[in-house]
């Protein structure tokens, strides 16, 4: 029995003795596989696994992607109907602070704001400790450079974006420290948006001296913080002087100089030589070097890198994946499907006029439907039958090699089956058809979309490209901005033709040299006039076929009923007609680029030289401000969200939007009002839609934070 | 000090019983109708109240003076009395009972209770469902049979996971999983729950299954505990001959329903028709094709099987060409994709014991389920052998060995809600039958929105998906009785699990096209310990007053590693799968988990002449999931009166035999959450950015925010229990009524988009369940040669969310449903479950009334719905949401029913569920015509055309131009998901012994099985009990119907024989 007490006393003693000590090393789970934050970014190899993710976020359609093109509405630019950025509330002009992109768009700029912020800490905390070899030293300055030029860019959209916007500045690890986010109150919104901006300067300014001055392909160098250092001092500027009346920005404007000049004078940056290359893949990083800055895709990168894919445009129209085949098989050949980047609806009025009106006749950049004007035929020429009229040709088999933006893409089937010529036929007999394409199949009921294809996936045969899969970059900053908004500060600051203090060009000079590389063009010396320009199993048409269909009046088509201003006459449509043709004849007939194209200008032929005029040192002050407004509209169309931006700095997206409202599209017959989208768009015009609400939830979860004015 | 204390404390105790513990004693063997030993009877001496618990080999002992009687029990057997007199040796043989009278309820680390001294609210599965179903997995036994446990099995798939909830869903995005012990130690599974974690038991090993329900029960298990405890007790030896059990059973299965649809040609002439009459108004609608005047358009001719045939050559190659069309008479889906099921289980078990106190269970058991959809289907291969070995007076050793392989074949759990059942269900009859990608789509697809339809004959063929995984566990004992009171014992367990998933998609599908053939492989490893030494003591003393407790300390850890990788560019297919060295390694996730717990639990139970009982209970745990608050005390305490024992009740005990009163309180916790979801983590992304010099390697932080204050979620719980009995226990009635209030609930709560992060894991929140449970066992008829027993129980839980953190109402969107965010709420005062959407009023019949009509997001067209607009602002939009499915049954329950005439026997077993909603999101794809769909066969008689207006679904027209995704969250798609299911019924001829002996046959039984037979319900589908959603949230989204795979009715024809 002896022994069993003590068996007894030892297994209790035991017992109890496990209780005393919480075995916290035991409770305390291994972490293999993953990463304790914690204890992480303290060398600038660590730091810098993080900054590769503060890059990636840029990757995203709320941030550079799609999304701003196709769901902001501008006087250019209305999204297309039957996508679901036509009914987003943005694109109709009636958000409100509970819509759900609204804090899409927020939460993913903070969300990248969070990665730059836990770098920036690291770099405080390890970048400037004593005894750091120069090497580690020289690492830390470069990654901190980058995390606070990316911070800045973030906030500068969100600024743009929501104007009154919380500065946060730290990684969050403590629930608490999230709750204790405070902003200013309302009626100091404007101090706010202020405090964001000096933010944003202090950051781009800080990396602008920390980043080296050479460029290197994807990552933030020296110059792209100035570039946009220059752009947030114009921007600012512009927002004292116009939008809000508060100051003559010359300070502003004299900085934005004074940061653009020295970008221009680094010798780093020039145009290329052909407008297109800047979005076709292979030739992105060919040649001259206009990129300051671009969002990167590879196709290597693990799958989900590619363009299309973060950056949203997968859901273009028609870019679905597993159409290749049957694309393949249509165009007879191994090639597959052609997508690219779409913005615009053909039946908003906005996109439309702007093109038949505000684009410059020739202008490559500009929408290429070239024929845009109608032409009545007879019975016969009618592809259909019966009585139509063909208004514009906008899509032609060689989409290979045409530099062009805009294009017709009906819904995958169409598109799929007969990918070749879309012809804009109209039945004056059926008004309720606005308009329709002659497919190969010939379904005259259907409504194309016209959308802007400014990024293409080209060439076609680049290797593990899918769909809207691929790898081309998206410019975020390219040099030929750096000149418009030198010119457009300079002009602010002594008008079109005087040297600004501290710059080396006028700003007639400068946007020149933006208005002269889009005069150049590839050259086919061997195309004829007679050329075969169109070609698909059902028509085949040439040059001379299309002027076969004469127009037999002065009015090529009359408004719908109470209209009552005619467009376009015969004369215009004949002289239009003749540069299409001139146009045309440069790049038809040939399915793919020759290796080494010969880049020729307008100027050198005779048909063309009027063809993009330089802009005239005689313009006032004022014509050169508008002028150079539609100028970067033409030269920097979908990217970046330009032109809202624009407007919004001017604050003049209300106005604008609204003069469009009651214009007709030629095509349609029909004002924005009368479309289905137009039914709720601006039915409100309030100054408020210039800008984005604070989402609902974020103030929802935090009293601290401050509605902006009207919402 | 202290410790000396209660040690000296403990042997001076132990001196005074010694001194007490003098009489003379009875002693026996106590047998069943084979001879063969019942361990753990009990025998009790009704005169003094004194019980004592039949050892090994059926032997027992106990005090007794001639005058005393002695009571004989054991689950499953009539109780038997026997008046001692003058003998010293009773020896006796119990006949068989169906209803458990004094059952032992298992609680896990070696704690058995009689039923009488049980305190808290327990249920047992009775035996005749353990024997009387033929159940693959042990899920489906549960089903329907314990008043209060609630579970509802994903889909039909073999090998389908399910989701179970004992007294109601306690907790929001915290799991909501039960915990399983088997044999004293946690069972520990991987699979996920697309698969149903108990597939690696083969339901024949089991002795007993007992749920633990309130929390004076459960809380002995802490932290695991809040969502109930399920204790399962395998198989053991018993004393007697060696016996040998050869069980078989086979048959066949086929689906309950099916749901008609248009054949190929109505299909044809509907389509045909619809573009005539629609396409004037619709130019969208007419996309495909237009016929020029006068000829038959394609759907016309299709439809019209006496014109197809005269098609010539010629014409066919047209029709192919052009359209794509070369399948011209159609196809019937799912007669194409799906099968006969086939069961089959092949069982083989010894067992005996010796004489030298080894006892031992073997078995091998076969299990294989071919699936309703063809390439599906479930095996199982497993054996097991539990060894007793009684080393000598003092020692003991048991080992319990199980090793499973279980192996799926299909898409588990495939919930898209194109999944190959919804496709062959709802899909355009003339797809080309062997060409999913290709030129079967154009003309024959209608919506033109995204991609074209596969043909799911094709898809089911091509695809090759399975899960294999090898399971074992061992568990070893040792125990040391040095004592009569006091029991050592040392408990340790593995279990190991090798899972292997794999999935091709070959090139010729449409997601495997562009990668040229994918193939996902996740390797899993994982590895569980157990630790767990405890002691026992069990004293009476002073005659009346009895002592028992139990002190354990368990230590705990799971490991799992997983490698997920992925393949894509197959240089060839022709090996299928196996041509995967032509393919390239693309993704390689790596995986590694780790989760720890120690806990000390103690357990104390006090009774007097077994009338009143007291029961503490506390357990400390100390969990790895957690940061800083790692540490939890769950306390629990409970009663039990039985009255019937009181003097003043003896006026009764003619009839009424039992009368017992228990209440109990406890507190368990719940710490089901994401793995190291305290830490804040990043993760090396397999993305990469490019950047000039090259791809550069990613850390990306997770958009889960960590919290390291996160602690576990408690649930405080009451019970009051009153069980009765009457003529001797023929008729129980057992009900108990729970209150049990989760709070500090682990929710994943929304932050601010600008803290950075999308959710974290906080405390916060309240939930209340309550309800009441009734069971009640009665054996009807008792005669020599007829015998009818009856169980019931039926269970009413009430839910309700007391708190969400602040905040009125949280939203959740229901997986895969498309349409409307958030169209599950979660508000303050209703209960979880409530789908919120517009209620329809009708549609727009005419211009009038659309002028009049409240307005969508756009104006209205002429043949789509109209919802009513409850604040009359003239928009529909999200004021006009409303609860329309309430999906929480308001009871459920089940009734058996055993009905034996001498060799013959019949069990029927019925379930059901009545008051819960059902979202029939199948809805949308049945009555509109929308892409390829095929349609509901009375289709044309419900749908809007101008013609007829007086009916029930929108226009072909409307539901094409407009909104689509608006068209979820409607009073429409929510049906009365009542049911009454005829769940097994068996019969059952045990051939008699006379004809066995000769061929030294000790029994033999034939069996008819009928699974499934019918279901009693008015919801349209195929199965009411539905639960189609997946995902961290999947236990918000109850009763989803999304063309969950239906469940099949089998017939099987089984044999089993003993020797």
């Amino acid at each position: 029995m002896n022994y069993m007490n003590k068996l007894i006393k030892i297994v209790f003693a035991a017992f109890i003795l496990a209780q005393i000590p919480a075995c916290t090393k035991f409770t305390t789970a291994e972490i293999k596989t993953e990463i304790d934050l914690n204890n992480f970014g303290k060398s600038p190899i660590e730091a810098g696994l993080l900054l590769g993710q503060a890059y990636n976020e840029l990757r995203n359609n709320n941030i550079t992607g799609s999304q701003f093109y196709r769901a902001f509405t501008t006087d250019y630019n209305v999204p297309a109907t039957g996508t679901t950025f036509a009914q987003s509330a943005i694109a109709r002009m009636n958000h409100d602070a509970g819509d759900g992109e609204v804090f899409a768009i927020w939460a993913d700029h903070y969300k990248a704001i969070s990665r730059p912020n836990l770098i920036i800490e690291r770099a405080k905390d390890f970048g400037y400790i004593p005894g750091l070899s120069a090497a580690d030293s020289a690492n830390w300055r470069r990654i901190e450079g980058e995390a606070r030029f990316l911070r800045g860019f973030l906030y500068f959209n969100l600024v743009r974006l929501y104007r009154n916007v919380p500065i946060i500045d730290k990684f969050f690890t403590e629930l608490s420290q999230i709750d204790n986010v405070s902003n200013m109150p309302s009626s100091q919104m404007k101090e706010q948006e202020a405090k964001v901006y000096n933010f944003i300067i202090n950051d781009l300014t800080m990396a602008s001296q920390m980043l080296p001055n050479t460029p290197e392909r994807g990552r933030a160098g020296k110059f792209t913080a100035l570039s946009f250092l220059g752009k947030v001092h114009l921007t600012r500027a512009t927002i004292a002087k116009y939008r809000d009346n508060s100051g003559n920005g010359v300070e502003d404007y004299k900085s934005a100089i004074a940061a653009l000049q020295q970008v221009i004078s680094s010798g780093q940056y020039a145009l290329k030589t052909y407008y297109p290359d800047n979005f076709i893949r292979d030739k992105q990083y060919a040649g001259n070097n206009e990129f300051i800055f671009t969002v990167e895709f590879e196709a290597l990168d693990g799958g989900s890198g590619r363009f299309g894919e973060n950056s949203g445009f997968i859901n273009n129209a028609g870019a679905v994946q597993d159409l290749i085949g049957a694309i393949a098989g249509a165009n007879g050949a191994s090639v597959a499907n052609d997508f690219g980047w779409s913005a615009f609806d053909f039946s908003s009025p906005g996109d439309i006029v702007r093109r038949f009106w505000t684009f410059e006749d020739g202008d490559f950049r500009s929408f290429e439907t070239n024929g845009r004007f109608g032409l009545q035929n007879t019975a016969v020429d009618c592809p259909n039958g019966g009585d139509c009229e063909i208004y514009i040709r906008t899509r032609e088999p060689y989409q290979f090699t045409r530099p062009y933006w805009f294009e017709a893409v009906n819904n995958a089937n169409s598109f799929r089956y007969r990918p070749a010529t879309v012809d804009i036929v109209t039945g004056p007999g059926l008004n309720n058809r606005w308009f329709s394409t002659v497919w190969g199949d010939g379904n005259p009921n259907n409504t194309p979309t016209m959308q802007l294809v400014k990024f293409r996936r080209n060439p076609l045969t680049q290797a593990n490209s899918t769909g809207a899969i691929f790898d081309a970059d998206i410019p975020v900053m390219r040099y030929a901005e750096v000149l418009l908004m030198y010119a457009e500060a300079g002009n602010e600051l002594n008008g079109p033709s005087i040297v600004p203090v501290g710059g080396s060009l006028t700003p007639v000079a400068a946007v020149n040299i933006v208005r002269d590389r889009a005069r150049n063009f590839v050259y086919y010396p061997a195309l004829t006039v007679n050329s075969r320009i169109i070609e698909n199993n059902a028509y085949k048409l040439t040059y001379a076929d299309i002027f076969r269909r004469v127009p037999t009046s002065n009015v090529v088509y009359s408004l719908a009923q109470g209209a009552t201003n005619p467009v376009l006459t015969l004369a215009q449509a004949t002289d239009t007609m003749s540069k299409y043709f001139n146009q045309i004849c440069a790049f038809k007939g040939i399915r793919e680029v020759p290796p080494a194209p010969t880049i020729r200008n307008f100027r050198e032929f005779s048909a063309t030289a009027g063809f993009v005029p330089d802009f005239s040192s005689s313009l006032s002050q004022v014509q050169f401000r508008n002028d150079l407004l539609d100028e970067r509209w033409r030269e920097l169309a979908g990217e970046q969200n330009c032109r809202w931006y624009d407007l919004t700095r001017y604050g003049t997206l209300i106005s604008r939007v609204n003069a469009i409202k009651s214009q007709i599209n030629p095509l349609t017959r029909r004002t924005l009002a009368a479309t289905q989208f137009g039914t709720s768009v601006l039915t409100e015009p309030n100054p408020k839609f210039q800008y984005l609400p604070i989402p609902k939830q974020e103030i929802d979860r935090n009293k601290n934070l401050n509605q902006n004015e009207g919402f | 000090m202290c410790m000396k204390k209660v040690a000296l404390l403990i042997i001076a105790v132990i001196g005074f019983f010694n001194s007490i513990a003098q009489s003379k004693t009875v002693t026996g063997v106590i047998r069943n109708e084979n001879a063969q030993v019942l361990e753990s009877a009990t025998v009790q001496n009704l005169t003094t109240k004194k019980v004592v618990l039949v050892g090994k080999n059926g032997q027992y002992s106990i005090e007794a003076s001639p005058k005393d009687v002695l009571q004989f029990s054991f689950t499953g057997y009539e109780l038997q009395t026997e008046t001692v007199g003058s003998k010293s040796v009773i020896n006796v043989v119990l006949t068989p009972s169906d209803i458990s009278l004094d059952a032992v309820v298992v609680s896990g680390y070696g704690i058995k209770t009689f039923k009488k001294d049980q305190t808290s609210a327990t249920s047992k599965i009775d035996k005749a469902s353990l024997e009387n179903t033929a159940p693959v997995n042990i899920s489906e036994v549960l089903q329907g049979r314990a008043a209060g446990v609630n579970i509802v099995s994903n889909d039909g798939t073999p090998g389908a996971g399910f989701s179970i909830n004992i007294r109601g869903l306690a907790t929001i995005t915290a799991g909501s999983s039960p915990l399983i012990v088997v044999d004293n130690i946690p069972y520990a599974n991987s699979a996920g729950d697309a698969f149903n974690p108990l597939a690696a038991i083969n339901p024949n090993d089991i002795e007993s299954i007992d749920i633990l329900k309130d929390a004076s029960a459960t809380a002995l298990y802490g932290v695991g505990a809040s969502n109930g405890v399920i204790v399962i007790t395998t198989k053991q030896g018993k004393t007697g001959k060696p016996k040998f059990t050869f069980s078989s059973k086979v048959g066949i299965g086929d689906l309950v329903r099916t749901l008609g649809t248009l054949s190929p040609q109505e299909y044809a002439a509907y389509r045909a028709g619809l573009y005539r009459s629609e396409a004037g108004d619709n130019a969208g609608f007419a996309t495909t094709y237009i016929p020029k005047p006068g000829e038959p358009g394609l759907w016309e001719l299709l439809s019209n099987p006496a014109e197809v045939a005269k098609l010539g050559i010629d014409s066919k190659s047209i029709l192919n060409n052009f359209y794509g069309v070369t399948n011209l008479t159609g196809s019937n889906w799912l007669d194409l994709i799906t099968q006969n099921t086939v069961r089959q289980f092949q069982d083989l078990s010894f067992s005996g014991a010796t004489n030298g106190g080894t006892s031992y269970f073997a078995s091998l058991g076969y299990a294989d389920e071919k699936g309703t959809v063809i390439n599906s289907g479930f095996r199982r291969l497993s054996t097991r052998l539990n060894l007793d070995q009684k080393i000598n007076n003092i020692f003991s050793a048991a080992l319990k060995f199980q090793y499973t392989n279980s192996a799926y074949k299909g898409l588990i759990g495939d919930n898209r809600a194109d999944n190959a059942i919804a496709q062959a269900n709802f899909l355009n009859p003339f797809i080309n039958r062997d060409n999913i990608i290709g030129n079967t789509e154009g003309a024959i697809n209608n919506g033109g929105q995204g991609a074209g339809p596969e043909s799911p004959e094709f898809r089911v063929k091509q695809l090759e998906a399975g899960r294999s995984a090898n399971w074992f566990n061992g568990n070893i004992s040792v125990s040391a009785k040095p004592l009569k009171w006091l029991e050592l014992v040392l408990q340790a367990g593995v279990t190991n699990e090798d899972s292997y998933r794999d999935t091709y998609t070959p090139s010729l599908l449409r997601e495997g096209q562009n990668v040229k053939g994918r193939v996902d492989i996740t390797d899993r490893r994982d590895l569980r310990w157990v630790f767990q030494p405890r002691i026992a003591v069990n004293k009476t003393f002073a005659k009346n007053h009895r002592i028992n407790g139990t002190f354990v300390f368990e230590g705990r850890k799971d490991r799992a590693d997983q490698a997920f990788t992925r393949y894509e560019q197959f240089g060839t297919e022709v090996l299928g799968i196996n041509s995967i060295s032509s393919a390239q390694s693309v993704r390689t996730t790596p995986l590694y988990t780790d989760t720890r717990v120690l806990s000390y639990i103690g357990r104390f139970q006090y009774d007097f002449k077994r009338k009143y009982i007291f029961t503490a209970s506390s357990r400390i745990d100390e969990s790895s999931r957690f940061v800083r608050d790692k540490r939890g005390v769950f306390p629990s305490v409970s009663a039990a009166w039985n009255v019937m024992d009181e003097r003043f009740m003896d006026f009764a005990s003619k009839f009424m035999s039992t009368i017992k009163f228990r209440v109990g309180y406890g507190v368990t916790g719940n710490d089901q959450i994401p793995l190291n979801a305290g830490i804040p983590l990043g993760n090396i992304s397999n993305i990469f950015y490019p950047f000039n010099s090259g791809l550069t390697t990613l850390v990306n932080p997770t958009n889960r925010f960590a919290n390291s204050d996160i602690t576990w979620e408690t649930t405080r719980g009451y019970n009051f229990g009153l069980d009765l009995g009457f003529l001797k226990d023929r008729i129980t009635l057992s009900t108990n009524y729970y209150n049990n209030t989760t709070k500090n609930i682990l929710l994943d709560v929304q932050l601010p988009g600008y803290s950075g992060f999308t959710s974290s894991i906080v405390n916060s929140g309240s939930i209340s369940n309550k309800g009441l449970e009734i069971e009640i066992a009665s054996s009807n008829i008792r005669s020599k040669k007829f015998k009818w027993n009856t169980n019931f129980n039926i269970s009413f839980n009430r839910n309700k969310i007391l708190d969400l953190g602040g905040v009125p109402e949280l939203g959740f969107r229901a997986v895969g449903t498309g349409g409307l965010p958030n169209d599950v709420l979660l508000r303050l005062g209703q209960s979880i479950g409530v789908y919120y959407g517009t209620i329809q009023d009708g549609l727009v019949n005419t211009d009038f009334e659309r002028y009049n009509s409240a307005r969508k997001t756009q104006d209205n067209n002429n043949g789509e719905f109209q919802f009513v607009d409850l604040n009359g602002d003239g928009i529909i939009d999200r004021d006009e949401y409303v609860p329309i499915a309430h999906t929480l049954p308001i009871h459920t329950g089940g009734i058996g029913n055993t009905l034996t005439y001498k060799g013959f026997e019949l069990y029927a077993f019925f379930r059901w569920s009545f008051g819960n909603d059902v979202v029939n999101n199948n809805i949308n794809r049945a009555f509109y015509l929308r892409g390829d769909n095929n349609l509901i066969d009375d289709v044309s008689n419900s749908i809007w055309n101008r013609q007829n207006q007086d009916r029930n679904y929108q226009s072909y027209s409307a539901i094409f131009t407009t909104r689509i995704n608006s068209l979820f969250s409607r009073s429409e798609m929510v049906e009365d998901g009542s049911y009454l299911r005829f769940e097994t019924l068996r019969i059952g001829y045990s051939l008699p012994a006379k004809w066995l002996k000769n061929a030294k046959i000790s029994s033999a039984r034939l069996s008819m099985t009928g699974q499934n037979l019918f279901v009693l319900t008015r919801y349209s589908w195929y199965d009411p009990e539905v639960n189609s959603a997946t995902g961290i949230n999947k236990g918000l989204f109850p009763g989803l119907d999304q063309g969950a795979y239906p469940r099949s009715r089998f017939i099987l024809f089984g044999v089993d024989v003993t020797f």
